[in-house]
């Protein structure tokens, strides 16, 4: 059924197209990008050792839903293992960490634009910054980068520690040295010269990070530890109350800063200096601990968390407004463990 | 319950046409020495060294043709567990010469990793058999038995056998005996590319070569009636590339090693007779993420020793038996800190022939362990053959499975509370035996609580826990026909087994269990020469625990054909083809795992 509705889709792009081709000097602005444009792209990582990684999407009235884009737009299986999406303009890399690669795709059609590997063992992550993609490497414990155009190899930072999530801002390249609940520092990278600048000390069980305006934010065990992204120095601290543990996947969207503990969501004011164990809401998820709040993200005002239920059948993706309100929820593939807007 | 109705309609059909006879029950002595003479209440399924040397020599293929047991594969050669009566991989209980053999580590058997080449038989019991076997006897018990015999034949056996994917393999049995000894050795060797092209695709299996090496030396001396001295050993190296999905992935291999030591003496002397095992099994294994490098990878090595006592008494048609075990299982390795297990069991066995033609046995076991919770195990099952023709098996069952190493020793996760899962099994087995015929049907129902699980305990720690429920029943009917026109033998074996296997909490059929699988074994016998056909048929299954229609695995049909010819001075040798997957059916039993398509390998023998 889904793939009847891709294929029918498809060939009213393809007549469109055609369409539009002709009268194109008519009316440029209304030709769609691609199938997959104004929407959110759900990554499902798929089980260990098996090639069933796939994406899925979600348009942005929360109406349709279509599932295995990469699968049907390219006829092929994507990969094992789907760790992360990072786009550019104009494409989308997939970083399929068990495959020792990366996919790149248009981000609005999907289509396959070219398969990065040299270099790559077990990547986990990815950014494109100024014309480059950046890539940790867990395999080699280093930084990949290429070139974002034509794709080619630039050159390794070595590392020589557990690379994880990377972030970038004024010039810097912050590499997380820590996963699965074990670490607390952070790399920082002059993106200029791509030498190692400094080492920041944050906390045991660094385990995400954002970047607003101009401050890094890094959740660890025992609460968030502010940076300044100018000259890399910590400025601040908040710190949990009582009761708050296993806090992960922080979000910071419009002033508010987001995160889960297992099945629960919450939502403080960015200029808190204490986080108390307040939910905003309770997913009422249930699942072994490694699983629970596998997925979660924040965007265009919509809380996303997804329910990967043991990994044994196709994950649920809940949607929320801000205030926790549940919008909808979508099937999503085998353990969907990000939500990224696609507009 | 409604397949009790079927089965009322069979029993009186065939009732109709029997004729009285005498019945044949030996009603002289009873024992309890074979598996068969303690299986009363539950029929038993044999594949002699005969047909297992049709068969690949991993054990999987021979199980998955001959028997009701279902397996899933990682493709060819690679990890193969099994299901047996809707079970778990954890469920099944694989026993060598008396001995259980499931992972220490992982509770459960890699079917890849046992080589039959080397056995005299396989027998495999369907149901319950904690009683008898311990841990993991609760969908049922395989039974790998080497036998050993005073005043024998000596024999000499030799074969070897290539095929594609660079298939080689070599295998030696020597088997010599005298009036008071009886001495067997046996070695084999197996390696292949295991490179086959996936069907309707242009990938192949990458990185799934293997090879495994397996040795066996078992001794028998009676030098007068009273007393026995038995050894049994074997010895398995394998070294296997775990095949990847993707070319871009990262190639890798897993070595294990296994060791057994059996010891055994008997002192038989009038009604009594008193028996001790002393037992070793070492498994070691290493995975390497990745190949030439040591760099990243993890082991385990453990020993199990265990001591068994056993005295038996006869009295007139009774008999009692009363055993001891003491178990202590150690590992270390990468995730085990030098962790021990002691656990004690003591068994208490009776046996009586009621009436000439009604035999019964019950079993009670209780085991003590310092780590985990072991319910009182017992077993009941009766036989009764009212006519030659007819018998009506019946058995109720309480069966276990002891948390792994894992589930234990964890560190951090240790719940004083885990208690082992437990099954209770009613079955009921109608055998017909005629002339050249023979049908049984068991109808079968299994409550399995407790199932372990790892769930969230307090912040991030999670630890296992006794939670799922299963519930599964259903039937199994094998028929084996055999038939001689002059020069011509012809032999027919079918089966059919029918699985139901719910998780109580959700109502839906557990991944990986089909309900409908069937097997047709056709053999025909002309002089020196023969063939077979094999069949088996598998129904679908479902790799979602939600059931969900569209990622369910198709059903399929697989086809084996062979040959041999026996020539030579009294037919000592022999030379043999064959045909695998001769319908090139393209199938998996694990999900984005294809098998091989069509394949062949050509053997020669020599028998002396």
């Amino acid at each position: 059924m889904i793939k009847q509705f891709f294929k029918f889709s498809t060939l009213s792009l393809i007549v469109l197209l055609g369409f539009t081709s002709c009268s194109s000097d008519d009316n440029p602005e209304t030709l769609p990008k691609g199938n997959f444009e104004n929407g959110y792209i759900v990554s499902n990582e798929g089980n260990f050792g098996t090639p069933n990684a796939s994406v899925s999407f979600i348009d942005n009235a929360l109406i349709d839903k279509t599932t295995e884009i990469f699968q049907s737009t390219n006829v092929k299986t994507l990969g094992d293992v789907l760790q992360a999406i990072t786009f550019n303009d104009e494409y989308a890399f997939l970083v399929v960490n068990n495959s020792n690669k990366i996919e790149v795709v248009n981000r609005y059609t999907f289509e396959s634009v070219a398969t990065i590997t040299e270099k790559l063992k077990s990547p986990r992550y990815a950014l494109v910054e100024n014309g480059k993609l950046y890539v940790t490497n867990s395999g080699e414990k280093s930084v990949e980068v290429y070139d974002a155009i034509s794709f080619a190899h630039i050159t390794t930072i070595i590392i020589d520690r557990t690379v994880e999530e990377l972030k970038e801002d004024n010039g810097f390249l912050y590499v997380m040295n820590a996963a699965f609940g074990y670490g607390k520092d952070i790399t920082v990278i002059n993106t200029q010269n791509n030498s190692v600048v400094t080492t920041i000390t944050v906390g045991d069980g660094l385990n995400s990070m954002e970047i607003e305006d101009g401050i890094l934010y890094a959740l660890h065990n025992t609460g968030i530890t502010k940076i300044t992204t100018s000259d890399n120095a910590i400025i601040g601290e908040i710190t949990f109350e009582d009761g708050l543990a296993n806090a992960n996947k922080l979000e910071i969207e419009d002033n508010f800063i987001y995160f889960v503990s297992g099945s629960k969501i919450f939502k403080f004011t960015k200029d808190v200096t204490s986080l108390t164990n307040t939910e905003l809401l309770d997913t009422q998820v249930s699942d072994e601990s490694y699983f629970i709040g596998y997925g979660f993200n924040v965007i265009n005002d919509k809380i996303f968390y997804t329910d990967v239920k043991g990994f044994t059948q196709n994950s649920e993706v809940k949607v929320y407004d801000l205030t926790g309100k549940l919008l909808k929820t979508f099937t999503a593939g085998i353990g969907a463990n990000g939500v990224y807007g696609n507009d | 319950m409604r397949y009790s109705i079927i089965y009322i309609a069979f029993i009186c059909t065939f009732l109709g046409y029997s004729q009285e006879r005498e019945t044949t029950l030996d009603t002289i002595y009873l024992t309890a020495e074979k598996l068969e003479d303690k299986s009363v209440g539950q029929p038993i399924l044999k594949i002699n060294k005969e047909l297992l040397a049709n068969y690949r020599p991993q054990l999987t293929e021979v199980l998955q043709f001959e028997t009701p047991i279902h397996f899933k594969e990682n493709g060819f050669g690679m990890v193969s567990s099994a299901s047996f009566r809707g079970t778990t991989a954890q469920q099944t209980a694989v026993v060598w010469n008396g001995i259980n053999i499931n992972s220490t580590f992982l509770g459960q058997t890699d079917f890849s990793l046992i080589n039959t080449q080397n056995l005299s038989e396989i027998l495999v019991r369907p149901g319950g058999g904690s009683t008898q076997f311990g841990t993991g006897a609760i969908g049922g018990v395989v039974y790998l038995n080497n036998s050993l015999e005073v005043n024998g034949e000596n024999l000499h056996d030799i074969r070897a056998s290539y095929g594609s994917f660079n298939t080689k393999n070599f295998s030696t049995n020597h088997s010599i005996s005298g009036e008071k000894t009886n001495l067997q050795i046996g070695a084999s060797f197996l390696d292949s590319d295991n490179d086959y092209k996936y069907l309707n695709s242009d990938q192949y299996n990458e990185n799934g070569q293997f090879y495994n090496v397996n040795a066996s030396v078992n001794g028998m001396y009676k030098p007068d009636a009273k007393n026995t001295f038995k050894v049994y050993s074997n010895w398995f190296l394998s070294d296997r590339h775990l095949s990847i999905v993707e070319t871009s992935q990262t190639r890798n291999t897993y070595t294990d090693e296994h060791l057994r030591v059996l010891g055994e003496y008997q002192h038989h002397s009038g009604k009594k007779q008193s028996t001790v095992k002393l037992a070793l099994i070492n498994e070691k294994y290493r995975f390497y993420p990745e190949l030439d490098s040591r760099e990243g990878s993890n082991n385990g090595n453990g020993w199990t020793y265990i001591a068994k006592y056993n005295y038996q008494i006869n009295y007139k048609k009774l008999l009692l038996n009363f055993g001891g075990e003491y178990n202590l299982a150690t590992a270390e390795g990468t995730n085990y800190d030098n962790v021990k297990r002691n656990t004690g069991s003591a068994t208490l066995y009776l046996k009586h022939q009621l009436a000439k033609n009604f035999t019964y046995q019950a079993t009670l076991r209780g085991e003590l362990s310092e780590d985990y919770k072991s319910p009182l195990l017992f077993s009941v099952g009766t036989k009764w053959q009212p006519i030659p023709e007819y018998t009506l098996n019946a058995s109720i069952s309480k069966n276990y499975r002891i948390p792994t190493f894992n589930d234990l020793y964890w560190p951090g996760a240790e719940n004083p509370d885990l208690k082992a899962e437990s099954s209770l099994q009613y079955e009921l087995s109608n055998e017909f035996t005629f002339e050249n015929l023979k049908l049984v049907f068991t109808g079968y129902y299994n409550d399995i609580d407790d199932m372990i699980r790892w769930l969230p305990y307090s912040g991030d720690l999670w630890r296992p826990v006794n939670t799922n429920s299963v519930e599964s029943y259903g039937l199994e009917s094998t028929i084996n026909y055999g038939v001689k026109l002059n020069k011509h033998h012809f032999d027919i074996n079918a089966l059919y087994s029918y699985t139901v296997s719910k998780n109580k909490d959700t109502g839906y059929q557990l991944i990986y269990v089909p309900y409908h699988k069937a097997t047709l074994g056709l053999s025909y016998n002309i002089n020196g020469f023969s063939a077979r056909l094999n069949t088996l048929y598998t129904g679908d299954v479902f790799t979602h625990t939600d059931n969900n229609p569209e990622t369910v695995l198709d059903d399929f049909f697989l086809t084996n054909l062979s040959a041999n010819y026996a020539f030579g001075n009294k037919d000592h040798w022999s030379i043999g083809a064959g045909v695998n997957n001769l319908f090139n059916t393209d199938y998996k039993t694990m999900a984005y795992r294809p098998m091989p398509g069509l394949n062949y390998q050509i053997n020669l023998t020599l028998k002396l």
